[in-house]
């Protein structure tokens, strides 16, 4: 026989990745299973079973780690408390399974009425791996409606008990049968017996099916949210038997179940005229979701309680079940979930849902310091969701710090049993102006009228004192701050009139793609500098180019005014700045003033056949001119030298490209 | 009106001035240069005049938005007055305009969007002291917290960041001038250069810090929006982190789709873009 640890199975999965190896046989059957590998495995050896899968250069230094954390994390006075409890805890056996039960319950129904196939194995659930399709008679509709398990004591280890419900029904009469079909359990195949079904036209015996509970919800308008309340309902036999129910659970998608509010009690109904002994159960589920959602209740039918028949008594209508629990479950019941209305919602709600209202809000003192913590206790009373409701969010408020306040530390039993849940805030009045606590607005939705009702706590009063300092605490405080002692009000600002400072943009400058161009233009001028200074002293270096530029500019201006006068007919002045024209082009090859050189200097640069031919009389004619105008007493003749003015141009363009 | 205006003199300027152009019989080589820069004169004085028609119009438009800001908040509109005010500040960021953007969107109950308004507007002018006021009102009211500033982000609260970068700038190249100059022109350093160019580095350094202050409060921001939760990963599906109040600062981090990875005094964690805004737009 295999076994399986109850507890903590995470815990040993964990450990479980790490042998590889067949574990040694001292330690098989030491009662320690690992739930995936299925391998025996101690707790206590976890340091030689990871010592197996090592090199031998590892070993050494994992046996080093593992021997310190031991000593470190255990103390040598006892075993570990927590392998203790696991050790106590039963095992389960998981050995293959041996009995497997398939019937119909009843046997015997009328055409259109329902009765349960039940499978029964003793496996625990999720090891049973059902075929994707099973052979079904024609004419029987088959409807999954409930799985469960439960444990059965197998000496000192519990035999789990699986059990599968589908719901079949026929509408016309007929012997119907389920043929045997394979299921794998543990990874091995297991089969299931064959049943029957009888479908009668008429039931004239009555109906023989195991007693089945019903579900009652206890509210016809739900909304999301809302805890209500719902009753299961197990009716005895009319013999004065009655079977209890076990591991009952609510079915249904979008629910919460809220089990602690559970209850459980007996009591006489009314049934066909009788007085039978009724088992009810009530719970409370939580809808979240919205629409039209079904529930159904299924839980484990143990013995008659009352010493009457019990359901598995008759090895005709239902063989007896080895584990004496039986699976049943209820017809499902509709429900119509309604979404909160968005309209009338008001401030302060955070999902209560029900009929509260606010017994005492009390201060733990009406007169505090300035800077001092109170204490406020707001105890809300009534019928809803109280266990779960949330403290409403404390509003912020000037004068005030309110820090928010925590669900009620009652456990959820004892909150639903006193009927009313408690919330603590603390205050801390930062202004002697405050003259009571902030409202705290609250609101809930009642769901019997529908809309939402505001139940903000109220101002309590407070007498708030500017904080006790001694003496010396004052004068260090005034020291530190002039305006100590003098409470700071703040307030909004005015209008302002003008746009104030304003930007381009709200992106800082160096961020922007222009300014790293930006500050390429001190480089560039720097530059700049460099290079006037670098040509600066090459002029320095080669003065002639200089002076021959200067010459070029004075020529230029010369050749305007030559112009000037040649379109006037001004004969002195063709001579006067036709001599200066050329004295300023010659100039820089004598090392002279302009005014110093004479015609003999201008023709010794021109060529001798010029010299003696046209351009020579030209420079010869003017400067004489020029001299008779500047030495001679007499006018000098200047008759024909606007007719120079070709020759003349002639030479200066000739001395012009000597420069 | 004045950009209407300021369009028809510009029209009639240049239809004016190609005329006389084409009516003058230009010869003289000199001339004909006088008459192109002339020309180009007359294009450049267009551009100019363009730009400040277009600049007095853009002016005049925000002007107006502000007035009208700030009448609907007189009259108690305070929706209207929020919309100019952004409008406005859209057009042109000021100071002034943020900061009754902050009081319109206070009063509209916009705590985050306040919050952003007014530190933006501190951000422009450091020296506006009713949005600092505001800024202290704002958080111990609505119990915020203020963005925690390192050390080398409290010297660039002193000026603006337009202030700090020309700051930086000016003193870079004017030291960089003082030492550069004299080596170009072969110019012995006198004392006073060597001064001029050690308190010109000493307030470059000092800018420095400033500089690196300015760009890491660019990556301030505030969450705008109600409900707020900071989550685990860039996904809307995402696990919640913490809820953030509206006007909670955060430091932008990095960014991945629509979602920007933060920063909080709490913890760290991914929020959309459209929820929080930062002082410095990006």
């Amino acid at each position: 026989m295999r076994c399986h640890p109850l507890t903590l199975m995470n815990r040993s999965a964990a450990f479980c990745e790490a042998p590889a190896v067949a574990p040694p046989n001292y330690l098989v059957g030491c009662g320690w299973v690992c739930v995936h590998s299925r391998a025996p495995f101690p707790f206590r050896n976890l340091q030689a079973q990871v010592l197996t899968v090592r090199t031998s250069s590892v070993r050494f230094l994992m046996a080093l780690v593992l021997s310190v954390i031991s000593a470190n994390a255990q103390p040598t006075s006892g075993p570990d408390p927590l392998v203790t409890l696991m050790r106590a805890q039963p095992q389960i056996v998981t050995a293959a399974p041996t009995q497997v039960v398939a019937v119909f319950d009843p046997p015997f129904v009328q055409a259109g009425e329902e009765a349960t196939y039940r499978v029964t194995v003793d496996a625990l659930l999720g090891s049973i791996e059902w075929p994707e399709q099973f052979p079904v008679a024609d004419g029987l509709k088959l409807r999954a409606s409930a799985q469960g398990q439960t444990f059965r004591s197998f000496g000192v280890a519990l035999q789990p008990w699986s059990a599968f419900n589908f719901r079949a029904r026929s509408e016309q009469p007929g012997t119907f049968a389920i043929p045997a079909f394979t299921v794998q359990v543990y990874g091995q195949p297991v089969r299931i017996p064959a049943a029957e079904l009888q479908v009668v036209a008429t039931n004239t015996s009555g109906s023989m099916a195991s007693p089945r509970p019903k579900l009652e919800v206890l509210a016809t308008r739900i909304f999301a949210g809302q805890t209500v309340g719902v009753r299961v309902v197990q009716t005895g036999t009319a013999e004065g038997g009655i079977h209890l129910l076990s591991q009952m659970e609510i079915n249904g998608g979008g629910i919460i179940e809220d089990r602690i509010q559970m209850r459980r009690r007996i009591e006489m109904r009314p049934v066909d005229g009788k007085n039978l002994a009724t088992l009810i159960y009530e719970t409370d589920i939580i809808p979240i979701t919205i629409g039209e959602i079904k529930l159904a209740v299924q839980a484990f039918q143990s013995a008659n309680l009352s010493g009457g028949s019990s359901p598995n008594a008759d090895p005709v209508t239902s063989p007896p079940n080895p584990a004496g629990m039986t699976l049943v479950d209820s017809d499902p019941v509709s429900v119509r979930v309604r979404p909160l209305p968005k309209e009338g919602e008001l401030p302060g709600f955070n999902g209560a849902i029900g009929s509260f209202d606010i017994s005492q809000a009390t201060l733990a003192t009406n007169t505090v310091c300035v800077g001092d913590p109170v204490k406020l206790t707001v105890a809300i009373r009534g019928k809803g969701n109280l266990s779960r409701l949330l403290p409403p969010k404390p509003p912020q408020s000037n004068g005030w710090q309110v820090f928010a306040a925590g669900s009620d530390n009652a456990l959820p039993q004892l909150i639903q049993a006193r009927g009313f849940a408690t919330f603590s805030y603390t205050l801390i009045p930062t202004s002697t102006d405050v003259r009571g606590t902030p409202e705290i607005p609250f609101s809930y939705f009642d769901p019997d009228r529908g809309v939402y009702q505001d139940l903000t706590m109220p101002s309590v009063p407070l007498t708030a004192k500017p904080r006790q300092q001694s003496s010396d605490t004052q004068a260090v405080a005034r020291a530190e701050s002039p305006a100590a002692g003098r409470t700071k009000e703040r307030r909004l600002s005015e209008l302002v009139t003008t746009r104030g400072a304003m930007a381009i943009s709200l992106v800082p400058l160096p961020l922007r793609r222009w300014f790293p161009f930006l500050q390429i233009a001190p480089v560039l001028g720097f530059v700049a500098l460099w290079a006037w200074d670098r040509r600066q002293r090459f002029l320095e270096r080669n003065p002639d180019i200089m002076v021959r530029r200067r010459a070029r500019r004075e020529l230029c201006r010369a050749r305007r005014q030559l112009r000037n006068a040649i379109s006037h007919s001004d004969a002195a002045g063709v001579a006067s700045w036709g001599v200066k024209a050329m004295r300023v082009a010659v100039a820089p090859h004598f090392p002279a003033e302009p005014r110093a050189l004479v015609g003999a200097d201008v023709l010794s640069l021109l060529g001798e056949v010029d010299r003696r031919g046209v351009a020579g009389a030209t420079v010869r004619r003017l400067f004489e001119v020029a001299d008779a105008a500047r030495f001679d007493t007499k006018p000098a003749a200047l008759s024909g030298l606007p007719a120079l003015h070709a020759d003349l141009e002639s030479v200066l363009n000739r001395l012009e490209a000597m420069l | 009106m004045a950009a209407r205006s300021g369009a028809w003199a510009l029209a009639r300027f240049i239809l004016r001035t190609r005329r006389a152009v084409k009516r003058t019989e230009v010869r003289a080589p000199i001339q004909l240069l006088a008459y192109y820069v002339r020309l180009q004169a007359s294009w450049i004085f267009t551009f100019a005049l363009v730009g400040f028609s277009l600049f007095a119009g853009a002016s005049s438009s925000s002007s107006e938005l502000f007035l009208r800001g700030s009448d609907a908040y007189r009259a108690g509109n305070f929706a209207a007055s929020a919309r100019a005010f952004r409008a406005c500040v859209a057009q042109q960021p000021g100071s002034g305009a943020l900061q009754n953007l902050g009081l319109a969107e206070w009063q509209n109950g916009n705590v985050g969007e306040a919050v952003l308004a007014w530190e933006r507007a501190g951000w422009l002018d450091p020296a506006n002291r009713a949005a600092k006021l505001n800024l202290e009102f704002a958080r111990e009211h609505a119990q915020l917290e203020a963005p925690e500033l390192a050390w080398y982000e409290v010297p660039s609260t002193w000026h603006s960041a337009e202030a700090w970068a020309w700051i930086a700038s000016v003193a870079l190249w004017f030291t960089a001038g003082i030492i550069i100059v004299p080596v170009v022109l072969r110019k012995r350093r006198t004392t006073w250069q060597q001064a001029l160019a050690a308190a010109g580095l000493v307030v470059f350094l000092v800018s420095v810090p400033a500089q690196v202050g300015v760009w890491t409060r660019s990556h301030i921001g505030f969450v705008t929006g109600k409900g707020v939760a900071l989550r685990l990963t860039p996904t809307l599906e995402a696990e919640t982190l913490t809820p953030l109040a509206p006007g909670e600062p955060v430091r932008w981090v990095r960014a991945r789709g629509n979602y920007l990875f933060v920063r909080t005094s709490r913890s760290n964690g991914w929020l959309e873009k459209k929820e929080i805004g930062l002082v410095c737009p990006r």
